[in-house]
């Protein structure tokens, strides 16, 4: 997403601080198809350097010698207690592991003991990201304020309506999350008439927070308003996610939630 | 949750957290796991700022000595009139800071005892070199008259250290007294000068050789002394 650099809404920092303040063991996971930087974002425990190499890279080597791979091989730990699936270092690796997605992805929907915040970037029907829909509890669609991002979220819904090909559970809810305060939120809702998502939550722009999700000094980022913000917009998902649909919906394995977004 | 095909009561109603049989994996932590913000060390920040800390310290500290920086000096603890020579016991230790004095340095002291006051000195003078003379007053041969003379008959100018002529006038019933010039000291110096301010008289003290010393003595006595006085000399 931010290698993208056309105005991205702020995905990965919404899906570090959710996955930061769920309220259950959560796996931050990087299907970004421009390529992560969550490595060069944000360093491992005691200082260490997180590693591109370890994540859905080495899960999409592994997937192709094993049938059910341990993905704890796999997850590095952001220093603060963060575990992360760490994405590919570039859009050009993500497009060379396209075959080895649908295992990937099915690591993550039977993933025992966590539930995963997936960092999509930008949504395409053909990317893996248009895969991840298939097993997510819940897509929540990231953009700003502004009359050219609510228009490419609406956009969005509609692709995501006209699913149809039976691998996105019917009732898996889609719901909005914009980049600004309460009373941008009702706008943006208003706005998006007649698709109505599950909900519409506001996530405070708050850049110094911001930053110091991904790395840069910041002083009471656990006071900050977008942290805050995000403790009610994850309760606010949690409550949205389908009372049982785990046990239903993939008799294998806990939720997948996706966190889904759009450039510009 | 569901793994094994055991689904409990309790995660069938919703609460599907704590129902989970399976041990969670090592990396998943209960509770929030922001990430840690790590202020960026610079360390020639750190090392300028120990510096200006340390220039500063210094300065600050050498300027609080100069201005403790003070010398000792003498001083008068008691009056000391003129010609006395000073004791031991007129003489203390001041200290003083500053410029623009010439006092004498307290290691001086051995200098100053003996030595002769020119002037009346009172207590609390700090001592310079021209408030003491090594000569005794009046020196060998000499000899200190006081000449008292009417008022009006001084001219003002005349100060100590200034010399002056003295000349013998008749008085009113000595007709006998030699015609012509009769001076009686050519030149004297004048030590102090005092009025009295009730008669308006002028006192000064002349030192003159011994040999006539008495014959002014005579005249003064008898009010038949007028001066004059000398142009200074170099």
């Amino acid at each position: 997403m931010v290698t993208a650099g056309k105005g991205s809404p702020g995905v990965t920092t919404t899906a570090v601080a959710l996955a930061a303040v769920w309220p259950r063991p959560a796996l931050l996971a990087e299907c970004d198809p421009a390529g992560g930087d969550l490595p060069a974002l944000l360093p491992g425990s005691g200082g260490a350097v997180l590693t591109a190499t370890r994540g859905v890279v080495s899960l999409a080597a592994a997937a192709r010698t094993q049938a059910h791979p341990n993905i704890d091989d796999h997850v590095q730990v952001v220093d603060g207690g963060l575990p992360v699936l760490a994405g590919a270092a570039s859009a050009a690796q993500v497009a060379a592991l396209a075959p080895s997605w649908p295992a990937v992805i099915d690591s993550l929907a039977g993933l025992e003991g966590a539930d995963v915040i997936v960092d999509c970037g930008r949504y395409s029907p053909d990317d893996p990201t248009g895969l991840l829909i298939g097993v997510s509890d819940l897509t929540l669609v990231v953009c700003r304020a502004t009359a050219a991002s609510v228009g490419h979220a609406r956009e969005v819904l509609v692709a995501l309506g006209r699913r149809g090909d039976g691998s996105r559970p019917p009732d898996a809810p889609v719901a909005v999350v914009v980049v600004g305060d309460q009373s941008e939120a009702r706008e943006v809702g208003g706005a998006l008439a007649p698709h109505t998502p599950a909900f519409v939550a506001a996530l405070d722009h708050d850049p110094t927070a911001a930053a110091g999700l991904c790395g840069a000094w910041s002083r009471r980022l656990d006071r900050s308003r977008l942290v805050s913000a995000a403790r009610v917009v994850a309760r606010q998902a949690d409550h949205t996610l389908p009372a049982g649909a785990a046990p239903r919906a993939v008799p294998a394995g806990p939720p997948v939630h996706a966190v889904l977004g759009v450039v510009r | 949750m569901a793994s094994n095909g055991v689904v409990s009561p309790n995660g069938a109603s919703g609460v599907r957290t704590a129902t989970r049989p399976d041990p969670s994996p090592s990396w998943a932590g209960v509770g929030e796991r922001l990430p840690k913000s790590r202020r960026r060390r610079r360390p020639a920040v750190t090392a300028l700022g120990l510096f200006l800390v340390v220039v500063f310290a210094t300065l600050s500290a050498g300027l609080v000595l100069r201005g403790q920086h003070d010398v000792s000096v003498l001083a008068l603890s008691r009056g000391v009139p003129a010609g006395e020579q000073v004791t031991p016991a007129d003489v203390r230790v001041a200290r003083i800071a500053g410029s623009g004095v010439s006092a004498i340095a307290a290691s001086s002291i051995g200098a100053v005892v003996g030595e002769t006051a020119t002037s009346s000195l009172p207590a609390g003078t700090l001592l310079t070199a021209g408030m003491l003379s090594h000569a005794a007053v009046p020196p060998a041969g000499q000899e200190l008259v006081a000449v008292s003379f009417k008022a009006g008959t001084v001219p003002v100018e005349v100060t100590a250290g200034r010399d002056v002529s003295l000349v013998a006038v008749p008085s009113g019933v000595d007709a006998k007294s030699p015609p012509g010039p009769a001076v009686v000291v050519a030149s004297a110096p004048v030590l102090s000068v005092s009025s009295d301010p009730s008669t308006g008289a002028v006192v000064l003290s002349v030192q003159v050789a011994d040999a006539v010393a008495p014959r002014v003595a005579q005249l003064a006595a008898v009010g038949g002394l007028s001066v004059t006085l000398l142009p200074v000399t170099p």
